[in-house]
This record gives structure tokens, sequence and C-alpha cells, in this order.
């Protein structure tokens, strides 16, 4: 190539370079401006925000928003980030272990109905939670569980479980067996092999599954407002934000702080763990 | 012996749980759908009474070409019309800018965070953009100069569902283009090589090098928004909770509505409205899994 | 193969340290949504009340608790949740609320029938409270709701000085009230005579009630309550023909926050604004109550009076002291004390007129000259009352509804009441 197209193929990148960077950077401002304007109504006096956040003659920034949503008379985020919390943690955790050891078997073990009971397994990832929400209240009811966080993660788990088991089968069938098998040989039982070896390995993809269905579960509002009453007292954040929309007009600067404190958990698991929450998504082994 | 039982004790607490709380449901769904409220088998009765229901089924408006509501099953398959294409549309477009953008990895992070928060704080963002005074979608309105146009969007049955479409497409772009993302980290670099060697434009490398190579990506995207696109419920519930005049409603808040807060309540019509969400579910996503599996 | 060995040890230690942290935090849960019961027992009351009214009933409740020494816990609730929760709790058959307070008749008969409440019949004295008040809340010949307080909907409200500055009068009939909407619309700095408010749905409501009954009678009111009456019949056609023709002359105001109409009523952007009798209580009628005043519509026979009920589920964890707190909230004493809010009239016969602002006293005056009727949509209940509530914002939005549409969806969605 002459000198001259050379130069011309080089103005013609950069120009196309620029113009690639530009269209991003005002399709990214489209998507950031909500958050930044809700963050904006969260520290500002409401006369500020009915007259537009993005006003900045007059700016009284207050933490009005954030005290009142902390305390608010009947949905306290103090207790409701709380109750998220311990319905969140157990509903992370748990399944992972049952569903490890599950997937553990279908990755290893031949036995009869196998296939098929994986099937079925997997395509119980599609059910919506309205299928079973009627049956779950009655029977939460019924075992006293209803209006009890217990009953609530038991749920969770149990929803977990089928998209746990895919990947986390899929994710043992790549492994390699020798190690196994030489344990094995060496005398060790399954379990041991099961928790001192395979699952220091399977780390990533525990990750990944912690990820998910933390996010998942602090972000749910259907089960939770069917099977918890909510009181100031037992409301969970996702419950909360509803409560403070009142009957007349919203407080806006009370609703942004509560959303902007309820939606910084997930977003900090997404943030810590980003790398394990993008692959979990990725592998389609996700519920929508 | 042993060996034939030790794969299902591992299993054991799985299916102890799944038994219980997801097959067991489902079924009792099915079958509670098909009794009346005494308890009795009607057959495909209570459906009927779901598609006579005009929350449910409304395309009279639709026909004569006015405004919503057209009825809960009509809004979701505008839904689906309108935010799939645009959301995977926009997640790709973003995918590809972003890909070689300096920052871009901060930026993917930030529209991603749509899918991150919780969708409740989702819908309550909606409502606040599309506030008369308050809100930026009138602002910016105002700023081009159609400012006669604005209003609270969401306070009206008219426009409420596209201004929940549009918004909710918003959130949900983010996935799209993370899984975008992936797909093309995928693609060989060679592929891109040769094709530069010989001489083709970039457009052309896009469509007929990028695009068959993102088949499967695609697939996953299109699935799994179909999906939520037929379960969203959050976002509607607490802005309008299918309202105003029901211009809002889509089936999950009508079937939480039939079950929990209309009197007399009416666990059978309910379970009628989540079996059918359910199957359509289900057909679409085998539908398109079985496209996925062949190619 | 090393390195998974070494990373075993520290995966061991965080793992018993994440079993340690679920047990803890499943204990914790457990502790804390199973409360064990306290020696004092403690009612929990649920209410829609929240700000002021909060405030005015925790009073009432506070002099229960120094005669009675029982703890009363108040919850307030947003009306969707109030509306979802209660059902929810009665049927789970977990009732943490042991007294409830509801403006809905048609919702608490529909409780009742289900079995989950506790007839109050011999918790009151019958004959001190008006028959209508109890007559919607009674089947089977017994009484489950204890009215409690009354928000009667006398007429429109207006700035008294407003009207002397620009020599308004009083319409005593309704051709005089038309052409005192057409001389308030001319009056500088006006934007429409008649403020609209927002919300659910229950200002306009409340209006088109004041129409129905102002030029149907009182009875058509209870006609339609009762399914004597069609929604549409030429009689309520003619009801809705006229509203929508003061709609299309653009009386009305664009509907906002009912709360905020207030302010704009008092300068003068809006004139009159039919409202219930607790909106005195508002700003800035509140501060200057001696300029503000009423009237009713004009040749009325009737005025609608919404009215809180007290009601006790049948399975309270204290059924004692509920009990006693229901013969509280029955009696004068606690009536007494929920009018000293103003905007507001108690039930009982028994409370003295002394104990009303003079604001109030001629909202209790007016209201016994007429029949009080229920309101509408909570008699009949859901779902006409949320078509009631979307039909009319749907109207006011666009007054060139097709009539015979809006009417007939309201005829579909007529259920009769269940008493």
């Amino acid at each position: 190539m002459s000198r001259l197209n050379i130069v011309k193929r080089l103005k013609k990148v950069k120009k196309f370079t620029i113009l690639v960077h530009v269209i991003a950077f005002a399709v990214s401002l489209v998507w950031i401006i909500p958050f930044f304007g809700v963050f904006m109504a969260s520290i500002r006096p409401l006369p500020e925000i009915l007259d537009g956040w993005w006003n900045f003659e007059v700016f009284n920034p207050t933490l009005r928003g954030y005290i009142e949503a902390w305390n608010h008379p009947s949905a306290p985020l103090s207790r409701a980030l709380l109750n998220s919390l311990l319905v969140t943690i157990p509903s992370t955790f748990t399944p992972i272990f049952i569903a490890a050891l599950g997937a553990y078997s279908f990755a290893r073990f031949k036995f009869p109905t196998r296939d098929i009971l994986f099937l079925v397994i997997v395509l119980l990832q599609t059910i919506p939670q309205q299928m079973v929400i009627i049956p779950i209240f009655n029977t939460m009811i019924r075992i006293g569980l209803w209006n009890n966080y217990i009953g609530l993660i038991l749920v969770h788990t149990a929803f977990a479980l089928p998209w746990q088991i895919l990947f986390l089968r899929n994710f043992f069938s790549v492994l390699p067996v020798e190690v196994e098998e030489a344990a094995r040989i060496d005398g060790a039982s399954y379990l041991k092999i099961f928790y001192k070896i395979v699952l220091p390995l399977t780390l990533p993809a525990l990750a990944s599954l912690t990820a998910l269905q933390f996010v998942w579960v602090w972000n749910d509002f259907f089960f939770a407002t069917v099977l918890i009453l909510p009181t100031p007292e037992s409301r969970l954040a996702t419950q909360a934000i509803p409560a403070m929309l009142g009957r007349l007009q919203p407080d806006w600067t009370v609703v942004s702080a509560a959303s902007i404190i309820v939606m910084l958990i997930p977003i900090a698991i997404y943030v810590a763990l980003q790398r394990y929450y993008v692959r979990g998504i990725v592998a389609g082994a996700v519920k929508g | 012996m042993r060996r034939q039982i030790f794969p299902f004790l591992f299993l054991i607490p799985s299916l102890f749980l799944l038994v219980i709380f997801v097959l067991f449901p489902v079924v009792n769904t099915v079958y509670i759908s098909f009794l009346n409220q005494e308890g009795k088998f009607v057959g495909f009765d209570n459906y009927a009474k779901v598609f006579s229901d005009k929350s449910f089924w409304n395309p009279k408006n639709l026909i004569e070409g006015k405004p919503p509501p057209y009825g809960a099953l009509i809004h979701n398959g505008i839904w689906i019309m309108i935010h799939l294409p645009l959301s995977v549309f926009f997640g790709l477009l973003l995918a590809v800018l972003l890909r070689d953008v300096k920052g871009g990895a901060i930026i993917k992070s930030a529209v991603f965070l749509g899918v991150v928060i919780p969708m409740i704080v989702g819908g309550v963002l909606l409502r606040f953009i599309y506030e008369d005074d308050a809100g930026i979608v009138n602002a910016f309105l105002r700023v081009i100069g159609l400012g006669h146009l604005a209003r609270t969007w969401t306070a009206f049955p008219d426009t409420i569902l596209l201004s929940l479409i549009l918004g909710s497409v918003w959130i949900w772009t983010g996935f799209s283009m993370i899984v975008y993302s992936a797909g093309l980290e995928g693609i060989p670099t060679e592929l891109f090589e040769s094709a530069k060697i010989d001489g083709a434009s970039r457009w052309r490398t896009f469509w007929r090098i990028t695009v068959p190579m993102l088949k499967p990506a695609t697939i996953v995207v299109v699935t799994m928004t179909l999906l939520w696109e037929l379960k969203i419920f959050d976002i509607v519930w607490v802005i309008q909770q299918g309202g105003p005049l029901e211009g809002s409603m889509v089936m999950a808040v009508i079937m939480y509505l039939q079950a929990f807060v209309y009197r007399p309540t009416n666990f059978h019509v309910a379970s009628a409205i989540a079996t059918l969400l359910t199957v359509m579910t289900f057909g679409f996503a085998a539908y398109l899994v079985n496209r996925m599996v062949k190619s | 193969m090393k390195k998974s060995k070494a990373i075993s040890q520290t995966v061991w230690m965080a793992i018993v340290a994440i079993l340690i942290i679920i047990i803890a935090a499943m204990g914790v849960g457990w502790y804390l949504t199973l409360q064990a019961p306290r020696e004092k027992p403690t009612l929990t009351v649920f209410s829609l009340w929240s700000g002021a009214e909060e405030a005015n009933f925790k009073e009432a409740l506070e002099r229960f608790t120094n005669n009675t020494g029982i703890t009363v816990r108040h919850i307030g609730y947003s009306t969707q949740e109030l509306l979802i929760t209660v059902p929810t709790q009665l049927r789970a058959g977990v009732t943490i609320a042991d007294v409830i307070i509801a403006p809905w008749p048609s919702w608490i008969l529909s409780l009742a029938g289900d079995g989950h409440l506790t007839s109050v019949t011999d918790m009151i004295d019958a004959t001190k409270f008006p028959e209508t008040y109890l007559d919607v809340v009674t089947t089977g010949n017994e009484i489950y709701g204890i009215p409690f307080k009354v928000s009667g909907k006398p007429g429109f409200w207006y700035r008294k000085s407003f009207f002397t500055n620009n020599g308004l009068t009083v319409p005593t009939t309704y051709n005089e009230f038309k052409t005192l909407l057409a001389n308030i619309s001319q009056i500088e700095g006006v934007e429409a005579a008649i403020a609209s408010g927002n919300g659910v749905g229950w200002p306009l409501s409340d209006t088109t009630e004041a129409f129905i009954i102002g030029l149907g009678g009182y009875q058509l009111q209870l006609d339609l309550i009762f399914g004597d009456e069609q929604f549409n019949s030429t009689t309520v056609k003619d009801v809705f023909v006229e509203l929508v023709s003061l709609l299309q002359a653009g009386y009305f105001s664009v509907p906002d926050d009912f709360d905020l109409q207030v302010a704009r009523v008092w300068d003068g952007t809006y004139g009159i604004y039919f409202q219930g009798s607790f909106i005195t209580a508002f700003e800035p009628f509140s501060e200057n109550l001696d300029d503000v005043a009423f009237f009713p519509f004009p040749g009325t026979d009737g005025a609608t009076g919404a009215v809180d009920y007290a009601i006790m589920p049948a399975l309270t964890k204290h059924p004692v002291e509920a009990r006693q707190l229901m013969e509280f909230l029955a009696g004068a004493e606690a009536q007494e004390i929920m009018v000293g809010l103003g905007g507001f009239l108690a039930a009982n016969s028994d409370v003295p007129d002394t104990a009303y602002s003079p604001i109030d006293l001629s909202v209790l005056e007016f209201m016994r000259t007429v029949t009080i009727v229920p309101d509408l949509d909570d008699a009949i209940g859901p779902p006409f009352q949320t078509t009631f509530w979307d039909q009319l914002k749907g109207l006011w939005v666009a007054p060139t509804t097709d009539l015979d549409t809006l009417l007939q969806a309201l005829q579909d969605d007529w259920a009769p009441p269940p008493f």
C-alpha cells in the first residue's frame, strides 16, 4: 500500500473511532441519568425535586430523606435491611450445599432414572413463581410456617435448586475424574472426596451461584409479599418501598433515599463478585 | 446395592424440597384450575371465565385502533413485541460499541445495573422519571419543544403501558448486552483478521461473521427476555397495580389480584391464569431451546 | 494438586464459618418472627391512619392504657396494604391484629360472612348510633362493626373572604349554582371553578355522589347501592349528562393531590372544593378556620357519611383485652377525643355538642337535617369500587367519554352488597 493510502486509512479509522466513542458515551449517558436523578432526588428537599432535580440554582442538600427512610414509622429500613439479610443469607448458602450434592451425583454416578430425573429438574427452571404460590401459601399455613422467615427461606431454597443443579452438574462434568478416582483407591469415602477435593475446586462456580442467588432473593418481592405479613418489624426491604409510596403524592426525597439504600446491597454484591456473576449469567443457567 | 443407593442419598435433600415446594405445587395448581369454588370438577370453565373477563382479554379497543386497555394477555403480547426487539438490538449495539471504548467496562457495568436492582425499585425509578414536574422525560420533551405533551405518563390508562414497556427496555437491555459481550469475546479473532485481509468492510464483517457466530447468544437472550416479559409483576404492581383502568394489567398481576385481593378471592381462576402463563412460558422456552440444541 | 490441599484448609474453615452464620441467622430469624407472648398482653391495632390522624388516635389509646393498664400498639397502613394484609392473615388463621379500623362496610361484611370476625352486638348500645351506620355492617342479625369516627361530606368548601371580595353568594338552587360556577370562572386568576382531588379516586367519587344525591335524591343513592336502580337507567344517565356538561364547560380543575388543592382554593386558583369535613384539618384551612365555610349541594336531601368501623378478628390471641378496647372505642370518652382533631364527627350520640369546634358543629348540624346515606362505592365494595374510581378518573380527563359504555361498565361490576 502506498503511503498516501495508509494515511487515508488511518484517518478513516480515527474518525470512525471518535464516532464510536461519541455514540458510546451518549448512549451511556442516557442509561446512567435516571440513576443520577434518583441520587439527586434523595439528597434534595421535595420542593427542589418538584421543580426538577436538574436545576441547580437552588441547591440545599439534605440528609432528611435517608434519616426518614431509616426510621420510617411503618417501614423502617433499619429493620427491613436486617430482615432481608436474615432471609437472603440462608437462602443463598443452603441451596448451594444441597444442589452441590445433587449435581455431583448426576455428574459422577450412573444410576437408573438418572437422565429422566435430570431432565425433569432442568425443566422445573421455567416454572414461574405464580404457578406455585397458591399451593405454597396453603402448605405454609398448614405447617405453621406462614409469616415465618424459615418458610420463605425454604421456598427460595427449593426454587434455586433446578438451575443450581444444572449449573453445577455441567461444571462437575468438566472436572477431571482422575484425582477423585485416585482418592477413592486410597480408600476415601465419597463424602470425603466431595468435601475435601471436589468442593474446593468448585469455588468459582460457587461464587457465581452465591452472587446470582443473593441478588435474586434480595430483590424478590412476590414470594415475600405473599408469605410475610408486613408489619414494621417483619417487612423485608422490597416490601418497605411500596409502603413508603403512601396514599398521597410520594415524598420523593424519602422514597429515593430508600430506593438507593435498598439497591446498594445487590449492586455491592454484583461489584464484588462481578466476574462470577457475569459468568453465571452467561452460562445460560440463570432464571429470568 | 450400596452403590445403587449412594447417588440417591446425595439427591434426597434436593428431591425432598423440589417435590414439596415445586413439583407438588405445580400439579396442585393445575388441578385446582379445573375445580370451582365449591370443589366440584368443572373442566375448562375457569379458563373460559378467564377469557371472558375483560381485564384479561379485551381486543375491542385494539381492533378499533383505540388506546389501551386491551386486557392482560394482549398487554403481555405487546410488551413482547416492543420490548424484545428493542432490548436485543440495544444490547447488541452496546456490546459492539463498548467493546473497544476506553472505560467500556465501567459503562457496561452501569448499564447492567438495571438488571441487578430490585424490580420494585425499578418501578419506582420509572414512576419518578415519568412524573409531570419531577420527571426527566417531560423535562426532555420541554427542551425539544414538545412541552405540550408533558404529563404524568403513568397516570393515564392510554399511556401507561407504553411508558412502562419503554422503561423496561432501559432496565433490561443490560442483560442482553452482557450476554452479547461474552458472545463477542468468544468469536475467534482469526475470523476477523482473515476478513480484513480479504478486504471486507466493517458492515459486511458484522453481518456475515459476527451475527451468525452470535446465534447461541441470541437464543439465550431471546429466551430469557421472553420469559422476563411474560412474568413481569413488580414494576407494574408498584406503580399502579395494573391500573389505571387496567391500562397496565399483566397476567402475573391479575393472577395475584384474583388470588389475594379481589373479594371473594378466587384461587381457581387465579390458578387457571397461572397455568396459562406457565404453558406459554414453557412453550416458548422449549421451542427456543430446541432450536439452540439443533444449531 | 498440592495447591488444592492448601486451599482445602481455608475452604474448610470458610465453610464452617458460613454454616455458623447460617445457623445463627436462622436462629435469630426464628426468634424474631415467632415472638414469645409477653406477660402483659399488648394489643395491636391496624388502621389507615398516619400523621395527625394517627397522633390523635394514639391520644385515645393512651387514655385506654391509663384506664386499663393494657398497652396498645398501632400500625398504620396504606389502603392497598390493609385490603390485602387483613384478609390474608385472617385466612391464614394467624392474626396479628386484635382490632382493625376500616371504612368499608361491604368488606367488613364479607369478612364476617367468612366467619373471620367477632360479633359486636353485645359490645355496644345500639340506640346511641344512627341506624344507617349499623345497618350496613349487620348480617344475620349480628352487628360486626362499631362506628367509631365519622367524616361527613357536607358540601362545597370555600374561602369566605374569596366570596365576599368577589361579590359571590352562596347558591340555594341548582341554577344559582351553575351561575356561581360561571361567575367564578370569570374571576381573574381562577383556573377552574371547582377543585378536583386526585388519589385512588375517592375525591372524584365523593363529588359524583354529591351530584347523584343532589340531583337524584338520597333514595337514588340507596337504590343504586342495593340494586333497586340500574346505573344505565335514564335517571342516572341524566345526572351524568349534567355532570359531563359541567366538565366540558371547564368548571372542574385537573385532578391533583387532594391536599395540595386546599392551598389552591385558598389562594384563589380554584373557587370551591367538594370534600369531606376532615378537609378542615389541612392547611391553610386549619390555620384560618373562621374564613372557611361550606354550602351543601343546593336542594340536596342527603349526604354521605363515611364511617370508620372498629372490627375484631375472631381468632385474636387476646379476646378479653380486645373486647375491652372495642367497648372503649364505642364509648363517648374515646369518641370525644377523636373529635378533638377537628374535621370529624363522633358516631356515638352521647358525645356533647360542646366537644366540637364551631365549624364541625355546623357540619354536624347540617348532617342532622338530611338523611345520611353510606358512601356508594364503599358500600358496594370492589370490584365496583375500583371500576367506579377508574371510570371517573377517565371521565375527568376526557369528559367526552361515551356515557353508555361507562354506565354499563359500572352496572356490570355492581354486585349486591353482602347484607
